[in-house]
């Protein structure tokens, strides 16, 4: 068949070269047109529902807006699972979709089922709302605002935020949402004066209702007057304190009773649960931009600034956007040190291919596979919607070295024969035969490079969508080379290539420098055909030392990726208020400050507009900028950096922290639930027994050897003021619940009571008891109610006020309350602590009816990825064997190049353990690698050794004669393959991180595979074939 | 051939095997290497925070010692008339007005003529006069107009001393009593005398089922109008309580209430037992001596480094 495919493509030759640059033309579109990411995006597929519900305690929360959403959602088709957490005033529903359904047909679906869902959410308690359509990297770019005159209050900033920049924002193509935080939201806020209203015999209910009709405008069609029709319209919209003061409340023997006789109308700070603080010195207000779902990051990141920039122009004076954190540097940064390896690995490789190939024709033939194999693989990455990013990009900077194996053996073949062929031979038939003479070999080798990634693309979760696009990239670019070697090669082989005019004596030196390597290497492989046990004893003694090394690796899972950023994500106690976690955040943000690498802190405390965050007032996001690079004095990485951090957090009183990264951490929130190495999740139905018998297992967990870090959700804490209805004593008044609750609502809580017009900007208007008169339980036992009689009694006469601890959050999933508990085991096997924790479990733990435990948190990923690994690593092997026994003539040639294998994976781990790296998910990439890039070389040289053997030679003289012929294409193969990977190995940039243990694995093992490959091949062929 | 081909997987499945033992090691001992709490899970009692962090998160600390407790309710009112000095004027006989001599707001003199009527039957002009020296606070006449027996055409009040009835709702009735002091806000940041509860009506009354506490006010200068409403805040309990502590020295740890007592230069959580408070201090009726040093601001500080080891919402592990 390869005869057939090189015979027609020589035949059309015009027809190759056009199809060929067409194809390359494509991908040089596709490059342009690819969104460019940081790193692959692995946030889970998953649909939200926000709902806020205005001053509603978690359990109301969840009764009234959590269970209508949850069941509406059930049945779903692609759903995985669902989550929800009912917090105070806000529910969060996450809809987990299986990963390949479409997040738009997911949206959809939700979006249908969330109208029947509206339905049954009591009017007045909120409206449910889906996220934004974007992902955990879809926080592109932070900002602040910086008001230098310091003339600008909270809330003249945030009106600022609100309806100029996020309406200027949200124009721009590729940011889905921009929400606001931190200041004040405006409201005209009505104090009520409960002693006027007793005066006046009015309640709150009624002064809503006339505020309500006291502003509006109607339209009452038109008049003719002559000839023209005049509109008729009636204006009554108050557009002022002063029109809303006016509003009459009630009439009293001709004598009108004005709003302003009963409270005090005022602009002021909307209720919030969230704040933003800077630089230790006080609020700010901010904005975070979110990217659309897909959307090219850094085309989105420009397009913002430009506008930003605009923007700016317009906003007053002394007023200006501040960024504080931009995913552009992080994308540019991650993007820069890949691009970099890429381009050196080119540059090295072009270099190893001058230098030893002889000429520059074959060199241009062997070079010309980068750019097509590269081209064509980024229309791939086009075509199956993988973005550009460290990972990707990564996999192609990886490709580099081994896509030009093939085209090398080729062209150097091609060389040779032309040396020796006639002078007026025709070129095409030389070009043929050369390439037939190699292409099973090669195209078997680069096959086999492309088989053994395969496996990674069944890798599943974070691990899989962090290197199934690397995976990817290196099929990709592989599958081009192997089509540029098969069908292409031959092509330009048989155009550019020629018969070097001089004599080789004429003093090449290229030529001369392989020659004279050869001169060297002959001895040494004359002496290992006829001393094989010297060579044995060379290959069991790199086995011994890779299974040392490989013992003494430490392990983890995955590098961290560094982002250049670092986020503390703080905890204080659950009751805290939002002005004491202001306090002493910015108490927090100051001894940051005093980190002479640190250049600012921004700090996001509970959440702003719904959307991107969910946390409460007692939680804190601490953005840490460092200043340049160059500027670092004291602390020189961002380890010794974060390790400055924690010291200085470490007595801060009253609050937990850890540190991550602004990326680490949003995708961590959405994969919530299952970062914990292990947890129990224990479902039933009333809070305080989850809560007591969490406690127990918690009690048991901790019993068993092992266990580190047990603890329990904290579900509970958070005080509440319970206001207790007592029936009897309502009824004696007659009064029902909900005129009480009205009362209580309007006056403590706030009613709204329309809006305010002042162009675009449209305001709330709240109605509310002046502050004194609902501060402390007393107080509120003291609001008056009027009885239908035209009785008055307060409401400590009608229900039962207590302070209580309530619950601090509700959290489902799967539509049932649930509570976990987490934990990690040190020092030993998860499995078997598993296995005994159950067993303690079941013998000491006696669970009520309806009571239910799962065992959960990454252990059970990991046991998945573990049963995927253990079917797809054997079955690769299974391949890679099958392949050997086919493009091999015998099994004994294929158990020779096998051999290779073992030294192979030691030089690895021999590598790794001199780098001081650890064995890791990416170190275990390059381990896969290199069961097919080992094997590559000595296919090609047993191929040889066979072929001449078959033409007449002995055993020991074809090892040796096929092993001196080939060495010039197993240096160069080698040397590209390591030479492509060592800018990844050398890199300091962003991301570099997280391919120094592939290319670090990679380059060890093809070192000692190389070596074993020249010195051993030949010595084990020499004895295998011997009779 | 055959056991050549079994050795063949045997060297193959060895570096499988290896590279299968990276992954999973790889993958189980994966944790978050970011965790940076101490997990204390014994349960402690006491804080110790360094003088210059204690400086830095507002942490006071003060002996606990006597204070005066009020308690107080808080009763809408209205200011009347004193009854007692408040005078009906009426016409002794039909008849019709012939002169106006006094108009609202007047002050007159006990005797004086506020009014000239003629004697429907006899056609004798009689005269109305003020029955006590106060103000003219109702007036329903004009010249002219006839006007008949029985009917209050005038009502003078001696407004020097006024009335203010404070409606007690029930809940309240058994803790208000005569004698207690009273404080008067009229809104608008306005704030009357202390004054005293002089009387209570006995009963409640069957349509607002509340009753009546009252308060007599001297009003020289006529600052009290009746028809005023305010409201009063009646002293209800004033007492020396023997240890007691500011309001936000007390805090509630595990739902008991405790103080954080300095000893041996440690916060301890001290378990009392809390009696009534105000706005400003909290009375501690068990568990705590008079002089014993506490946190009395930051102490939610405190309470928060205690409790640290349960509150972390468990988002990231």
């Amino acid at each position: 068949m390869l005869a057939k495919i090189v015979g027609a493509s020589l035949a059309n030759r015009s027809l190759v070269v056009l199809g060929a640059l067409l194809l390359a033309g494509l991908g040089a579109r596709a490059w342009f047109a690819l969104p460019v990411d940081a790193f692959p995006d692995v946030s889970p597929n998953l649909v939200q529902v926000f709902t806020v519900t205005e001053g509603l305690a978690p359990e109301e929360v969840e009764l009234y807006v959590t269970y209508p959403v949850e069941v509406a959602m059930s049945g779903l088709p692609g759903v995985e699972r669902t989550r929800s957490v009912s917090n105070f005033g806000l529910s969060v529903v996450s809809i987990y979709f299986e990963e390949d359904v479409d997040i738009y047909f997911a949206r959809q679906l939700v979006g249908e089922r969330l109208q029947e869902a509206r339905g049954q959410i009591p009017p007045g308690f909120g409206e449910p709302k889906l996220g934004p359509i974007s992902t955990g990297m879809g926080l592109v770019l932070y900002y602040y605002l910086d008001d230098s005159t310091g003339r600008y209050s909270l809330q003249e900033l945030r009106d600022l935020q609100d309806w100029v920049l996020k309406y200027h924002l949200q124009t721009v193509p590729g940011v889905t949402e921009v929400l606001g935080i931190g200041g004040w939201e405006k409201q005209f806020q009505v104090d009520l004066c409960p002693r006027s209203l007793l005066q006046y015999n009015l309640d709150v209910t009624a002064v809503v209702s006339a505020i309500e009709r006291g502003n509006l405008n109607v339209g009452a069609q038109f008049i003719e007057k002559g000839a023209e029709e005049f509109t008729v319209r009636s204006v009554g919209l108050a557009t002022g304190i002063g029109d809303l003061e006016s509003i009459v409340l009630k009439s009293v023997a001709g004598r009108p009773v004005f709003l302003r006789d009963v409270a005090v109308v005022a602009e002021t700070g909307a209720i919030r649960r969230g704040a933003q603080t800077r630089g230790g010195v006080g609020e700010v207000v901010a904005g975070n931009v979110i990217k659309l779902f897909g959307a090219n990051s850094s085309a989105v990141i420009a397009a913002v600034e430009t506008k930003l920039e605009g923007i700016n122009a317009a906003l007053p004076e002394g007023v200006r956007v501040v960024p504080y954190y931009e995913q552009k540097s992080l994308v540019a940064a991650a993007v820069r040190t890949v691009t970099g390896a890429l381009l050196q690995g080119v540059i090295l490789v072009v270099a190893v291919l001058l230098a030893l190939m002889g000429g520059w024709r074959p060199s241009l033939v062997a070079a010309l596979a980068i750019p097509f194999a590269l081209l064509v693989a980024v229309l791939g990455m086009d075509r199956l919607d993988i973005t550009a990013n460290l990972m990707s990009l990564g996999g192609l900077a990886i490709a580099i070295g081994m896509l030009v194996d093939g085209a090398i053996v080729l062209a150097e073949n091609t060389d040779r024969r032309l040396r020796t062929a006639p002078p007026d031979a025709d070129r095409r038939g030389v070009a043929s035969a050369a390439a037939l003479e190699v292409l099973r070999p090669v195209s078997g080798a680069v096959f086999m490079v492309i088989l053994v990634f395969t496996p990674l693309l069944t890798l599943h979760g974070v691990e899989g969508k962090t290197f199934g696009p690397l995976a990817e990239c290196v099929a990709l670019a592989m599958g081009a080379a192997l089509i540029y070697t098969v069908v292409l090669a031959p092509v330009l082989a048989s155009l550019v290539q020629r018969a070097p005019r001089r004599a080789p004596a004429a003093g090449q030196a290229p030529r001369e420098a392989s020659a004279r390597l050869a001169r060297l290497y002959r001895p040494l492989a004359a002496a290992a055909v006829r001393r094989p046990w010297l060579a044995a004893l060379l290959a069991a003694g790199m086995i011994a030392g890779g299974v040392v090394a490989g013992s003494r690796l430490g392990s983890e899972f995955t590098p961290r990726l560094q982002e250049g950023t670092i986020v503390v994500e703080l905890t204080r106690a659950p009751s805290i208020s939002l002005q004491e976690s202001i306090r002493q955040n910015l108490l927090v943000e100051r001894r940051l400050l005093a980190i002479p690498e640190v250049d600012d802190v921004v700090s996001r405390i509970g959440r702003g507009e719904v959307g991107a965050h969910a946390h409460p007032v007692n939680s804190a996001e601490l953005l840490v900028r460092l200043k340049p690079r160059d500027q670092w004095r004291e602390h020189r990485t961002q380890a010794a950096v974060e390790a400055a951090i924690r010291e200085r957090l470490a007595d801060v009183p009253g609050a937990r922290w850890h540190l991550t990264q602004p990326i680490e951490g949003s995708v961590a929130e959405l994969l919530e639930g299952i970062k914990a190495p292990l947890a129990v999740k224990l479902y039933g139905e009333d809070l305080d027994e989850l809560r007591r018998l969490a406690g127990e297992i918690a009690g048991v967990l901790h019993a068993v050897p092992g266990a580190a870090e047990v603890e329990v959700d904290q579900v509970s804490g958070a005080p509440q003021l319970r206001v207790r209805i007592d029936r009897e004593a309502i009824a004696r008044y007659g009064l029902n619940v909900a005129d009480v609750q009205d009362v209580v609502a309007a006056a403590v809580g706030g009613a709204g009571a329309g809006e305010v017009f002042e162009g675009d900007r449209r305001y709330p208007i709240v109605v509310r008891y002046e502050e004194r008169a609902r501060d402390s339980a007393r107080a509120i036992a003291d609001i008056v109610l009027h009885t239908p009689d035209g009785v008055h009694v307060p409401l400590g006469s009608l229900a039962h006020i207590a302070e209580v601890v309530g619950p601090r959050q509700i959290t489902r999933e799967n539509a049932r309350r649930f509570i976990a508990v987490r934990g990690n085991v040190v020092g030993r096997d998860i499995g078997s602590f598993v296995a005994e924790a159950q067993d303690r479990l079941a013998a000491e733990l006696a669970l009520p009816p309806g009571y239910l435990l799962e065992w959960a948190g990454q252990y059970r990923l990991q046991q998945q990825a573990n049963r995927r690994l253990a079917v797809v690593i054997p079955l690769t092997l299974a391949a890679i064997s099958a392949l050997l026994l086919v493009s091999m003539p015998t099994v004994r040639s294929a158990l020779v190049i096998a051999m290779v294998l073992p030294v192979a994976l030691s030089g690895g781990a021999i590598a790794l353990w001199l780098g001081g790296l650890n064995a890791s998910v990416p170190a275990t990439v390059g381990f896969i690698a290199l069961f097919g890039i080992a094997l590559g070389n000595a296919m090609v040289m047993v191929t040889r050794m066979d072929q001449l053997r078959h033409s007449g030679l002995a055993a020991p003289a074809a090892a040796l004669a096929g092993a001196v012929e080939r060495l010039r294409p197993v240096l160069m193969t080698a040397l590209t393959t390591g030479l492509g990977l060592l800018p990844l190995l050398m890199a300091e940039g962003t991301g570099s991180e997280v391919q120094r243990p592939l290319a670090t694995v990679v380059i060890g093992g093809l070192l000692t595979a190389t070596l074993v490959t020249l010195v051993l091949v030949p010595a084990v062929y020499a004895v295998v074939r011997r009779r | 051939m055959m056991r050549r081909s079994n050795l063949l997987m045997v060297l193959l499945m060895l570096p499988a095997m290896l590279a299968w033992t990276q992954v999973r090691g790889g993958v189980d001992l994966a944790h978050d290497h970011d965790h940076d709490h101490d997990h204390d899970h014994d349960a402690v009692d006491h804080v110790r925070l360094t003088p210059a962090v204690q400086a830095e998160f507002g942490i006071r600390v003060a002996a606990a010692g006597p204070a005066l407790i009020e308690q107080t309710v808080s009763l809408p009112g209205e200011v009347r008339p004193d009854a007692d000095r408040l005078v009906h004027i009426t016409p002794r006989y039909d008849g019709i007005v012939t002169e106006v001599r006094a108009e609202l707001g007047d002050r007159v003199a006990a005797g004086q003529v506020l009014a000239v009527v003629e004697n429907d039957a006899t056609l004798a002009p009689y005269s109305l006069q003020a029955g006590l020296a106060g103000t003219v606070i109702g007036k329903h006449l004009v010249r002219g107009e006839a006007v008949g027996r029985g009917e209050a055409v005038y009502v003078v009040a001696d407004l020097s001393r006024v009335w203010v009835d404070l409606s007690v709702f029930q809940r309240d009735l058994a803790r208000v009593a005569p004698g207690q002091t009273v404080r008067l806000f009229l809104g608008h940041d306005l704030t009357g005398p202390e004054a005293t509860i002089s009387y209570m009506t006995p009963v409640v009354d069957p349509e607002t089922r509340t009753a009546t506490a009252r308060v007599v006010l001297e009003n020289a200068n006529g600052r009290w109008r009746p028809g005023m409403f305010l409201t009063g805040e009646v002293v209800v309990e004033r007492r020396l309580a023997a240890v007691a502590v500011p309001v936000g020295a007390v805090q509630t740890v595990h739902g008991e209430p405790v103080v954080f007592v300095v000893e041996a230069d440690a916060f301890h959580a001290r378990p009392v037992r809390v009696g009534s408070n105000d706005a400003a201090h909290i009375e501690i009726i068990a568990g705590l001596a008079a002089g014993e040093l506490v946190a009395v601001a930051g102490a939610f500080v405190l309470k928060a480094e205690l409790e640290k080891a349960a509150f972390d919402d468990g988002h990231h592990h």
